[in-house]
């Protein structure tokens, strides 16, 4: 293992240490052995895929999103021992971010008033029809002010490419919900992006 | 198109505005600095959960309360001090040393905040503490770029060990001012913050003045 010996900076990226040889699957296998240089590495390669995933699942909201991500990678390096790489490794740190997204939400009950039912298809969500027709909203902002269950249904189906059948087990839902929720983001997409 | 039918056209054109969205934003600077300390205290936010990593759902995670543990600004304080207080021999040496004032905070200040560090009571307010932080952080710059200039006397090790303890007070220290920002009247925090800010100044006096010889 080895450690950069600046004292002001902390934060030095260990690239110089990186051989390009090394493939990801011997980094994980150092980071497996307690190689905490190695999961740095990891993290750089991976954290700003897990940052846009948490930043867009938690609404835009930057530090909950900070919170989450870091959140993931302690569980991930926690959890190391138990991935055996049948999948993609960005796949299985995606799956950790969101069930640490729905655990989050569990617990803390603040979060649970904000994060919806994924059974609830009723609301109407955030676009109130007093908005100004004048106001541009852009598509970032527009899945921010999402209702929180079709925003869940729209990142990870439009934006992270899963499967109906993949999110709906993973969120312990219904397929047809997953669904409705993300006909319901379409639907209020649209309507804020025609504004 | 009736209510709840979606134009295809538009169906379309939302997709393609979606595909040109990036799949990567950059993270904080400082989340890896916080991921670092929070694996290195040796805790973790989740029990050992009992499925796969590919099965899809991990069962058996629990969250031991409100905040991330790393998160607790207590937790990070303790952890400041024990590896401050390490076995490291060195580092002990470093801090078991006393002398004389010359870490450049005002002495008013220093006397100041020592007395906040001590009292049981507190500062009243986060105001009233951020009156003397400032001073606290010139001279953490001023030690720092003292001891930069002179680490070649002292061993990579020491250096090594050195890096570890500032790099957990500062998290600590970055911990509790997050969580004084959502809290700025509590006294706790505010005493667990003069005590890591004089933890740090005190670490880097007595490394500077081992390097000094």
């Amino acid at each position: 293992m080895t450690r950069h010996s600046a004292l002001r900076e902390s934060t030095i990226p260990l690239q110089a240490n990186w051989s390009g040889d090394e493939s990801s699957r011997a980094l994980i296998g150092r980071a497996q052995n307690g190689d905490v240089d190695a999961f740095e590495l990891i993290y750089n390669e991976h954290s700003g895929r897990v940052y846009a995933l948490c930043l867009r699942l938690m609404g835009g909201e930057q530090t909950a999103a900070a919170e989450l991500m870091q959140d993931v990678f302690v569980r991930a390096w926690k959890n190391l021992g138990k991935f055996r790489g049948e999948s993609a490794f960005s796949s299985w740190l995606h799956r950790l971010a969101v069930n640490a997204m729905l655990e989050n939400a569990r617990s803390d009950k603040r979060r649970v008033a904000r994060v919806l039912p994924m059974e609830d298809t009723s609301q109407i969500g955030a676009f109130a029809p007093g908005d100004s027709p004048e106001l541009r909203i852009d598509l970032e902002r527009a899945i921010a002010r999402l209702p929180a269950g079709a925003r869940t249904a729209f990142v990870l189906h439009d934006i992270e490419g899963y499967q109906h059948q993949e999110i709906a087990e993973q969120l312990g839902v219904a397929v047809g919900t997953v669904k409705a929720q993300l006909h319901r983001a379409h639907k209020l997409l649209i309507q804020a992006l025609d504004r | 198109m009736t209510d709840d039918t979606i134009d295809e056209a538009r169906l379309r054109k939302l997709m393609d505005e979606v595909s040109a969205l990036p799949r990567s934003i950059e993270p904080p600077p400082d989340a890896w600095m916080n991921i670092r300390a929070a694996i290195e205290a040796g805790e973790s936010a989740i029990g050992r959960g009992g499925a796969g990593a590919n099965a899809g759902v991990e069962s058996g995670s629990r969250h031991r309360g409100r905040m991330a543990f790393w998160q607790r600004p207590v937790f990070l304080a303790a952890a400041a001090v024990v590896l401050v207080a390490s076995s490291s021999a060195v580092t002990a040496i470093a801090i078991g040393r006393r002398a004389s004032d010359g870490s450049g905070v005002d002495t008013a200040n220093r006397s100041r905040m020592a007395a906040i560090a001590t009292d049981s009571n507190g500062p009243a307010s986060l105001a009233q503490f951020t009156v003397v932080e400032s001073d606290y952080l010139r001279a953490v710059n001023d030690l720092s770029a003292t001891l930069e200039s002179e680490q070649g006397s002292l061993s990579p090790e020491t250096i090594a060990k050195l890096r570890e303890s500032i790099k957990v007070i500062d998290t600590a220290i970055l911990e509790a001012r997050n969580a004084l920002a959502a809290d700025p009247a509590n006294r706790t925090l505010i005493q667990m913050l003069a005590n890591s800010y004089e933890q740090k100044v005190d670490l880097l006096k007595r490394t500077t003045e081992m390097a000094r010889g």
